[in-house]
């Protein structure tokens, strides 16, 4: 019987199996393995864009925060210097016009210091020339001598020392 | 007509005709059902192949698939090596299949004939040991036989025939039973009956035992080029 016999004619299976081998990698293995290996390539390769991009823009904010980091700061110490300027400025100003006005209100006391003096004595001589004239009235001469004007001074002394 | 000539008759292997070269070569009915097969799953990977794009269509994913498996079941098993027997356990895979399956389309099972499995076999074995010399050159392939002790030596050495004669048996011994099965349960019942029984002996069965084939070969590969 031919059922169980393995003769010659196992040749045409290596020679089938080859030609299909052939066929299939040429059409099918080989086509589609290049296809999928250069698909997970351009995957990898696009993840690996990317992550560098995603470093590249890291970089750059950290360098944009540490320059507004640092403008801040240099806004802040401009802001400092500029009040401490205006504080000293307006301190210097200060005691200047401060010094103005002591100046000043010391002119006004000793002016008015001055003036007071020189009414009081003006308004002393005045008085004892009125004195000199109602006392030489009253004594119907004059009173106009060296000795008679020291009598009225020392009349007028004693007034003042009463009052 | 009785069933035993009946069934006789649908087994025997004929010569489907003879090439009138040197005496004429006999060409068996199973090389003529190979080469439909053959150009038939060629014209399907041309088409499912042809015209591919970095986006995949629906052919190309169904390429896609089948061939990521392939590739990832090999280096799952054999590692860097992949490359070089993807195709070839694929392809071995691809006939078995479409070999034990090829009854739905009409023709005679080439697994049937025995000199077809024998042949698978004998290119199994041929592969596993031929790739264990070519890896691990002629030295490490020797020791190969002495692992993992050189006790067993005589029994690794007993596998180089042991091993293509149960691979060319299991599958020789299915497909020729569901064959018969099939046979005469055509007979008995020519209508319905056989779908349901058809489905599992020829559908189910023919693709385990392919899957068995390619998954045994993978693993003696695995063991020999590790």
């Amino acid at each position: 019987m031919s059922i169980l016999n393995i003769n010659a004619e196992i040749v045409w299976v290596f020679i089938n199996l080859a030609v299909l081998l052939v066929l299939m990698k040429h059409f099918l293995f080989g086509p589609v393995t290049r296809m999928l290996d250069q698909r997970s390539k351009e995957i990898a390769d696009t993840i690996q864009d990317a992550e560098n991009r995603l470093d590249e823009a890291n970089q750059t904010k950290q360098t944009y925060e540490s320059n507004l980091q640092n403008a801040k700061k240099e806004a802040q110490q401009i802001i400092e210097q500029a009040k401490k300027q205006a504080q000293a400025e307006y301190e210097a100003r200060m005691e200047q016009a401060r010094q103005d006005i002591d100046r000043l209100k010391q002119a006004a006391q000793q002016q008015a210091a001055a003036d007071r003096d020189a009414l009081l004595q003006q308004t002393r001589q005045e008085i004892a020339m009125l004195s000199l004239m109602a006392a030489s009235r009253v004594c119907a001469q004059r009173l106009d001598s060296q000795s008679d004007e020291a009598l009225v001074g020392a009349f007028l002394q004693e007034v003042e020392e009463r009052k | 007509m009785n069933i035993k000539e009946e069934l006789m008759h649908a087994l025997e292997n004929k010569t489907a005709f003879e090439i009138p070269l040197f005496g004429g070569i006999p060409v068996p009915e199973s090389a003529v059902a190979s080469w439909i097969l053959i150009a038939g799953v060629t014209l399907v990977a041309i088409w499912l192949t042809h015209n591919m794009k970095k986006v995949p269509g629906r052919k190309q994913m169904v390429a896609e698939t089948l061939v990521g498996f392939m590739n990832n079941f090999c280096k799952e098993h054999l590692g860097h090596h992949w490359r070089t027997y993807a195709p070839i356990l694929g392809t071995m895979g691809i006939y078995l299949v479409l070999a034990n399956l090829s009854e739905f389309v009409g023709i005679k099972p080439p697994t049937k004939d025995l000199n077809v499995t024998a042949g698978m076999a004998v290119i199994s074995t041929v592969l596993v040991y031929g790739s264990s010399f070519m890896v691990k050159g002629l030295k490490g392939g020797l020791k190969k036989f002495a692992e993992p002790s050189p006790i067993v030596a005589p029994l690794n050495i007993l596998e180089i025939g042991i091993r293509p004669l149960s691979l060319c048996m299991r599958l020789f011994g299915n497909v020729f039973a569901s064959f018969v099965i099939m046979e005469l349960v055509k007979i008995i019942a020519p209508a319905i009956v056989p779908i349901p029984l058809s489905l599992y002996f020829d559908a189910f069965d023919g693709i385990i035992q392919a899957v068995v084939f390619v998954f045994l070969t993978t693993l003696f590969l695995s063991e020999a080029i590790e």
